[in-house]
């Protein structure tokens, strides 16, 4: 019997038992053992090992879709694994291949959806921003229903830029959004009702160039309990954004473009940082005493920055106010 | 049997093949099978581990002893005085050089880590066999695998054609 006493200046590992002379135990960095089996990049031939297949299907689930779909030709238990369970189902120009030509991008998620299970997905994402047009609204109606399930944690739709996709509410409904943290809508029509149910697991919502009315979004907004980022970028039918004090945990705050926009009344207390770009726009930022961050491009802030914000913002750190000429009040 | 050497908790850890490891309880809490067994009050002797050879498991706790976080003799974490980016470049070299192993023993670790729950390791290793096959061709992989082509010619062919855009 052996005994072998490994010293690392903080750490202790003792063995006790059994022939020692053959473990690889150091201290430092790691020995490199030699890798005779890897070499330029080429697989040679193996025999042995071969994993579970659970293993091998949480190893596809991190893969790229691009490579999950190759590995999905190697063996019928990866076809079993890609159709069933791949749970990131991300469809850009890079997964799918670049075109422009909007009935291509459309074929090739249609194929890949059809024959998923829609069981277990995570990440669902479409960006056709490449693609003229969309063709087939029906065909991203069917798909949500589809992925839109209990589990699901982010869905991310970018639309072509000409053609805004009217966005799919009841999708979300009965509990199926439930589980989503991350929502990203670009190029979109969204207009959701009370009846939308609750996101209340949603911490990001991102809307950009979406077509949504200060009254939807006050539908939405009163669900979203655990919120934590709130970005929006040129989303035109808003005249006033009401931010409501049920988000508690609503931290940061981003509005830019949105050249509708009159009133900004906000009554979450804890944002601490607020990005703004635009024009003339009444702000009611309420008691925001937590707010450290402010970026501001908006020449008619300015009075209201020396008015009223050493009052209502005392822990405020940085302001930087954007004109044509750049200046910072930092206290 | 759990110990204290050092003013530090220590556990034992035993492979089927008869090696006993002495750790520390935050290394072996890594594990989060073994921090459960802790937590239950399960681990009052040796823990054996099943399944999971000598060599194997000396290597797991190498892993672990390096990620655990770190604390000095006064308590304060180490990365108080280590900034955490240079911590973070340090532990990515290292485990490069961790990794270069040969495919029965990163298989082996694969399934070691899956077993004990070391999320890290096991991020690790599948990321590293990922990054293996990727560019390789599907009879490279089957090879990788010690996998056999299971599909009927006409089978392959309509896999082949719905993922033709992976191909491309």
């Amino acid at each position: 019997m052996g005994q072998l006493h490994l010293m690392q200046p903080e750490r202790q590992i003792q063995i006790r038992g059994g022939s020692t002379s053959s473990l690889a135990i150091r201290n430092g960095p790691p020995c490199q053992e030699d890798d005779d089996n890897y070499h330029d990049g080429k697989i040679r031939e193996y025999s042995g090992t071969v994993l579970p297949e659970d293993i091998w299907c949480h190893i596809h689930s991190l893969m790229t879709p691009r490579d999950a779909a190759r590995a999905a030709c190697v063996s019928r238990a990866f076809r079993r694994s890609w159709r069933c369970y791949y749970p990131n189902l991300i469809f850009n120009s890079k997964t799918i291949g670049l075109s422009r030509d909007g009935m291509y991008f459309t074929r090739k998620v249609d194929q890949v959806l059809e024959k998923h299970s829609g069981i277990g997905v995570k990440t669902f994402e479409i960006d056709c921003s490449c693609c003229d047009k969309l063709k087939g609204y029906e065909y991203l109606h069917r798909w949500l229903q589809k992925v839109v399930t209990p589990g699901i944690e982010k869905l991310t739709l970018v639309m072509p830029e000409n053609e805004p996709v009217n966005f799919p509410c009841p999708v979300l409904s009965n509990g199926n959004g439930s589980s989503i943290w991350y929502l990203h809508l670009v190029n979109c029509v969204f207009h959701p009702t009370v009846s939308l149910g609750c996101l209340g697991n949603l911490t990001v919502l991102h809307l950009d160039c979406v077509r949504i009315t200060g009254l939807h979004l006050g539908c939405l907004l009163p669900s979203c309990v655990v919120l934590e980022q709130l970005k929006l970028r040129r989303c035109y039918q808003i005249t006033y954004l009401k931010i409501p004090s049920r988000l508690q945990r609503l931290s940061y705050l981003q509005v830019l473009e949105c050249h509708r926009l009159q009133t900004i009344e906000n009554k979450a207390p804890n944002i601490n940082s607020f990005h703004f770009i635009g024009d003339r726009v009444e702000f009611l930022l309420g008691e925001s005493l937590r707010l450290k961050k402010l970026d501001v491009l908006c020449y008619p802030f300015l009075r209201y920055a020396l008015d009223e914000l050493p009052s209502i913002a005392p822990n405020l750190e940085t302001l930087s106010i954007y004109s044509w000429v750049r200046w910072s009040i930092q206290h | 049997m759990a110990t204290r050497e050092a003013g530090k908790k220590m556990i034992m850890l035993k492979s089927p093949d008869g090696m006993e490891f002495e750790v520390e309880e935050a290394v072996a809490m890594e594990s989060q099978t073994i921090r459960k067994m802790i937590e239950d009050d399960c681990a009052d002797t040796a823990i054996l581990i099943p399944n999971i050879n000598s060599k194997i498991l000396s290597r797991v706790i190498e892993y672990c002893n390096k990620h655990v976080p770190t604390t000095g003799a006064t308590g304060a974490a180490a990365s108080d005085t280590v900034a955490p980016a240079a911590l973070a470049e340090d532990l990515k070299i290292w485990d490069a050089e961790f990794i270069k192993v040969n495919r029965a023993t990163r298989f082996d670790l694969i399934q070691a880590a899956s077993y004990l729950n070391i999320k890290g390791l096991l991020d690790l290793t599948s990321q590293t066999t990922i990054d293996t096959i990727s560019d390789n061709s599907l009879e490279e992989i089957r090879s990788f695998l010690s996998t056999k082509n299971d599909y009927l010619p006409e089978e392959e062919q309509t896999i082949r054609r719905e993922n033709q855009w992976a191909f491309q």
